[in-house]
Parts: C-alpha cells; sequence; structure tokens
C-alpha cells in the first residue's frame, strides 16, 4: 500500500466516513508503522510500557487527521507519523515531568539521571526471542553465524567481509538474502 | 522486503543505533530516516528481534554512555580496587601473573600464563562436542578450537599488532548438527 492510498482526496470525504476502506487503511498503517513507532518511543521514553501507549496515541492521531483530511500530500506521510510520534513523546515528557514535580518537589525527569531507561531488546518479549531462536535454528549454520555476527556481536560489516574473503556487496547479499530466509521460516513458525 | 540492499554505512548505523552508540543527535536523524525507509526499518526490526534472541548477559558489548550516578560508583569502585591491589602488592612477594575468569551461566575457567593459555568448561548435557574461539578486540575470530571433552590448551602466540592481540575468550557447547545449544559469557583476557 502506497502512502496515496492512506490519504484520501477531498472527493473520498464525502462517502461515508466509517467505510471499510478507511478501517483496512488503518489496520495497513498499523502493520507499517507500529514497530518503528516502538522502537522510537522505546529510546526516547524508556519503557516498554509508555511506548506502547506513545505507539497507540500517535496512530490514533494519525488515523484521525487522515480521517479529517488535514494531509493532502500522499508522501508526507511517513514524516507526519514521525512528527506526531515526537509530539506524543514530549507531551508524555511533560506529564512525567509535572508528576514527579508534584510528588517530590523538584524536577528530575531525565533517564539519563535516574539511569532507569531499558535496553530497546526489551521490546522483544520472550515468546518471540523463542520463536526468533527456533527459526535462526532452523537456519543453515553460515546464515545463522553471519546474522549472530552483525546483530548479536556487532563485528563490523567490512571486516567481517574480509575474513570471509569476499567483498562488502557480496556480504550485503548474503546477509540480505539470510534474512529473507529467516524470515520465511519465522512464516513457517507464526503459522503453526 | 524488497530485492534491494543497504549500504555498508547504514549496516553500522543500525549496530550503532541498537547498541545505543549513537548520539542524541545521530540517533534522531537515524529514527527519521527510518520512518521514511521501509527497507531499513524493516532491517532495524530483524536485526532488534535477532539481538534479542541470542544476546545473553556474558556478550561483551560497548554501550552507550552510563548515567552520572553509575560513573560516581564505578570511580569509587575503581578506587577501592585501586586501593585493594595495592596493600596485595604490599604484602605478596612478587609472582607470575595468573588470569582467572570464571563465568556461571555455563561455566568456563581460564588461566592465562605468558601465551599459554588453558580453559576448562562445564561439561553440557547433550553436547557432542565443544568450540572454543578466542576473538580480537573488534570482534573478530582470531582462533578457533573444537574440543570433545571439557578443556582445551593453546598457545596465543607472540604478541603482534594491538588490533590481532587476543582479547576475548569463549566456550560453545556443539549438538550433533553443530548447533549451538549453550555459550558461555565473552570473558576478557589480559594484556599481555
Amino acid at each position: 500500500m502506497t502512502e496515496a492510498n492512506y490519504v484520501r482526496q477531498p472527493s473520498d470525504s464525502e462517502g461515508d466516513p466509517g467505510s471499510e476502506a478507511v478501517d483496512l487503511g488503518d489496520l495497513d498503517l498499523w502493520r507499517r508503522f507500529h514497530a518503528r513507532l516502538l522502537i522510537l518511543g522505546m529510546r526516547r521514553l524508556g519503557n516498554r510500557a509508555d511506548a506502547e501507549d506513545m505507539a497507540q496515541d500517535a496512530l490514533q492521531r494519525v488515523v484521525k487527521a487522515l480521517q479529517e483530511n488535514r494531509l493532502r500530500e500522499p508522501g508526507a506521510l511517513p514524516a507526519f507519523v514521525y512528527q506526531t510520534a515526537l509530539h506524543v513523546c514530549q507531551q508524555s515528557w511533560r506529564k512525567r515531568y509535572r508528576e514527579r514535580h508534584a510528588l517530590e518537589g523538584y524536577a528530575r525527569s531525565s533517564l539519563e539521571e535516574n539511569g532507569v531507561a531499558q535496553p530497546l531488546t526489551d521490546l522483544i518479549d520472550e515468546e518471540r526471542r523463542r520463536v526468533v531462536r527456533l527459526a535462526l535454528q532452523s537456519l543453515a549454520m553460515d546464515d545463522r553465524e553471519l546474522l549472530e555476527q552483525l546483530y548479536t556481536r556487532d563485528v563490523d560489516p567490512e571486516q567481517l567481509a574480509g575474513r570471509l574473503g569476499i567483498s562488502s556487496g557480496a556480504l550485503r547479499v548474503r546477509k540480505h538474502r539470510a534474512l529473507k530466509r529467516l524470515s520465511a521460516a519465522l512464516g513457517e513458525e507464526v503459522t503453526q | 522486503m524488497k530485492d534491494q540492499t543497504l549500504s555498508a554505512s547504514d549496516e553500522r548505523r543500525i549496530q550503532e543505533y541498537l547498541a545505543g552508540r549513537r548520539d542524541a543527535v545521530e540517533a534522531e536523524l537515524f529514527e527519521e530516516r527510518m520512518f521514511t525507509d521501509d527497507e531499513l526499518a524493516a532491517e532495524v526490526q530483524s536485526a532488534l528481534e535477532i539481538r534479542a534472541a541470542t544476546l545473553h548477559a556474558g556478550v561483551t558489548r560497548r554501550t552507550g554512555r552510563p548515567p552520572r550516578r553509575v560513573l560516581f560508583a564505578l570511580a569509587a569502585a575503581a578506587g577501592a580496587a585501586f586501593l585493594a591491589v595495592g596493600l596485595t602488592w604490599l604484602q605478596r612477594p612478587p609472582a607470575a601473573p595468573v588470569f582467572r575468569g570464571v563465568e556461571q551461566s555455563m561455566g568456563l575457567e581460564v588461566e592465562v600464563e605468558g601465551s599459554a593459555l588453558r580453559a576448562r568448561w562445564q561439561p553440557i548435557a547433550d553436547a557432542a562436542g565443544y568450540e572454543l574461539q578466542v576473538f580480537a578486540r573488534d570482534g573478530r575470530v582470531l582462533r578457533s578450537l573444537e574440543a570433545d571433552g571439557t578443556a582445551a590448551a593453546l598457545d596465543l602466540g607472540a604478541s603482534g599488532d594491538s588490533a590481532s592481540e587476543p582479547a576475548f575468550i569463549e566456550v560453545s557447547a556443539l549438538d550433533e548438527l553443530g548447533q549451538t545449544l549453550q555459550r558461555s559469557a565473552r570473558l576478557s583476557l589480559p594484556d599481555r
């Protein structure tokens, strides 16, 4: 689905605002942006519950804006979702600031000060980790090792390519194929 | 997922972002791009899931700047440790340097004397063999040794350039298909 499918043109708004097309659009909007909203929220708000709330709130605002035809330029949708998410994060911060100020009499709501930020990996629950682990184990050793080297051990891609005796471009192609095989394995797992 | 691949710099950015090694401005720019680039967003999500599924407490990882309170605590701990080491040296006669590291999750004990390294580890049920790996500081595998038993010895060789100096060691228990059953923490080796 492209941005143009989400953004209804003026003539569309004359129809039923609660039509099925809008609902399907909402679902697709959720599928497309929910994961990245969670990641953004986790990094900025520091915990999964607040990130979930932020993602939900931001998507509701975007859907409302689309239904009210406040976004006319289809290409601007991703930036609009991003800006909406930032706005919701800021509101969340202000709310936290006020609550903390009221409770403790001083305002020190920075995550850095409190040291409570959770790592982004905390977004992935135990069940999903188990499913991904099983899918990884179903891959060939080369694929699994490649993905773990890149994403778990943070090995520099160029150095990894050098160690494997291939070019950086070939490594990227190999990684891309490994990710596709992982996606396929996850698809099988999800349908079980 | 599109049949395209990201650039090498994108891959490094993904690693750094997920590990919390990008500063606030860089992370914000990365997130903004993540909202407009579906391919990048998909790879970040895959990388995050792989990282969460395979990450274990013992993996040595560079992280973002720790909170100030932690820095104070670390400084205090370092001061106490320095004092303790100083007192110990005053009391003990000089001895050959011996390094010992123990990890409880999958027990790995390592001794290094000069260039000789001896490793012992906990037996794992159903393991068909074990793989001992020595890494450079940048994560490259320098040595890999397969063993049937629960101990191995190897010569780390003469010190060469600092980039190829052995820096970490870990052991993996493998099943009959060569898949990892369990892995120890990655222990730091002493500078030689």
